[in-house]
């Protein structure tokens, strides 16, 4: 097992670490719950992906899935975190899904990467990244903004597309390997930051019951 | 060829990367700076309104118990003597003339309205400055006005203290004003035919307790409104606790509150 297939590997189970820690106490924060099926999502994605790349499968179809999942449930989670209406949530996600079916039937198919679609998920979660620092910078909700968890998926969020932006530009079969070296510890990264914002929500629950 | 541009673009990429990677640290780095630095300087604006408020407050309820003494000074001396005056005129008259019939039952009217008046105008002034509020202090002062709720309102006003306390400070003066608020607040409104009223003196702190067995009390409604309104001004003037609830053994209402007092 090469280096490189030894990262694929971490960065597959790591959604596994922040959704352990779901089992010590129930979360109530609606962020973080909605990030366990985010995590429950990448988790099985990665994992059919894998699978698929043993049995020398087309793996994209379902990365191009995962893609609009992951963008609806992010959609959903930053909804909750900065206040957005209902009808604003349903618009921009029945406009990605329905960019989504169309780029997969009219540009880039259901069997190649669907780039123009992840350029844009980044371009827009990045904006919303941005606009949830403003909100708090805002709000300022307490002083150690570091306790809240949404902070932690925030970050997260923006390390992993905005660090991906670039991969996704050149996503070019040269460098193919070398792209998804880049993409694996940006992962690995966001899980991790998405950890501790599970880990943030279990201590809130714990020093208000305490 | 193909090599070159390869490792160009995995250079550019390695690079581009890196550097928004770099970017994404400051921001984040910043917004943390940036946050803490905002949040200190709003606690510093909210604590200064704050002291604002409160300084506020202080002044008027000083000013108002200014204006009470000027006006119970005002009518004890002027209104007071004047009306004592007109008496000791009218009892002239009375020696030197001798009346018959109606000027007779005219006159007996005309005193009888000024001895009123004089006794209002004694009563007024005294709530307006509880006599001798300084040389009496708080306990003497409340057990008086006990008194005088008990006599002409229908209910029954008991007064308890756990032990004899001389308190006169201008803080003294607020619970008292408090105490006054709510009685008026029991009388007017709970329906109660009993009402108590508990000094607990303990080494620093005083609880002030008002009881009763009345209808029940809604803090939210317009009726309490100004009057609640200023008994809450003259706590947090204190920076006293207030709590509100039922007497253990009935229905009603019980108003405690605790502050620390002191003696110079």
């Amino acid at each position: 097992m090469n280096a490189m297939m030894i990262m694929a590997m971490v960065s597959t189970f790591s959604p596994l670490v922040p959704l352990l820690l779901y089992y010590r106490r129930s979360i109530e924060n609606l962020e973080v719950r909605i990030l366990r099926w985010l995590l429950l999502m990448a988790f099985v994605a990665d994992l059919a992906s894998m699978a698929l790349a043993f049995s020398r499968g087309n793996t994209y179809p379902v990365t191009n899935l995962y893609i609009l999942v992951q963008a609806l449930l992010l959609l959903y989670i930053y909804k909750s975190a900065l206040k957005f209406s209902q009808k604003l949530f349903y618009f921009f996600g029945l406009a990605y899904t329905l960019f989504f079916i169309v780029n997969m039937a009219f540009f880039q198919g259901y069997d190649t990467l669907n780039t123009y679609v992840r350029l844009t998920s980044s371009a827009i979660f990045i904006m919303m990244s941005l606009l949830y620092f403003t909100h708090l910078l805002r709000s300022l909700p307490e002083f150690f903004v570091y306790r809240i968890p949404m902070v932690w998926i925030n970050i997260a969020v923006l390390v992993y597309f905005a660090g991906n932006l670039l991969v996704f530009v050149f996503n070019d079969k040269l460098i193919m390997t070398y792209t998804w070296i880049i993409h694996n510890i940006l992962n690995i990264t966001k899980n991790l930051l998405f950890t501790v914002a599970v880990w943030q929500a279990q201590r809130r629950i714990k020093s208000s019951s305490s | 060829m193909a090599s070159t541009t390869q490792d160009q673009v995995v250079l550019l990429l390695t690079i581009g990367t890196l550097g928004i990677l770099t970017l994404i640290g400051f921001i984040v780095f910043f917004f943390f700076l940036y946050q803490r630095k905002i949040f200190i300087l709003q606690q510093e604006k909210r604590r200064k309104e704050q002291a604002f408020e409160r300084e506020m407050v202080n002044a008027q309820l000083e000013s108002q118990e200014k204006e009470r003494a000027h006006i119970a000074a005002e009518l004890h001396d002027s209104v007071g003597s004047m009306l004592w005056g007109a008496k000791v005129n009218a009892a002239f008259i009375e020696r030197s003339t001798s009346f018959t019939g109606q000027t007779q039952e005219s006159y007996r009217e005309l005193t009888s309205i000024l001895d009123q008046s004089i006794d209002s105008i004694r009563r007024i002034s005294r709530e307006l400055l509880p006599e001798a509020f300084h040389v009496a202090g708080l306990s003497q002062s409340v057990a008086k006005l006990c008194e005088r709720f008990n006599a002409g309102n229908g209910a029954n006003v008991i007064f308890k203290e756990n032990q004899i306390q001389f308190w006169n400070e201008p803080e003294a003066l607020q619970v008292y004003r408090i105490v006054q608020e709510l009685l008026t607040n029991a009388i007017r409104h709970s329906e109660a035919n009993t009402i108590e009223v508990a000094l607990n003196w303990e080494s620093k702190l005083l609880r002030l307790c008002v009881s009763d067995n009345g209808i029940g009390f809604d803090p939210e409604a317009k009726a309490y409104g100004v009057g609640w309104w200023s008994i809450r001004q003259r706590v947090d003037y204190l920076k006293a606790e207030l709590q509100l609830g039922k007497p253990a053994a009935e229905n009603g209402t019980l108003i405690c509150i605790t502050l620390a007092y002191r003696h110079d």
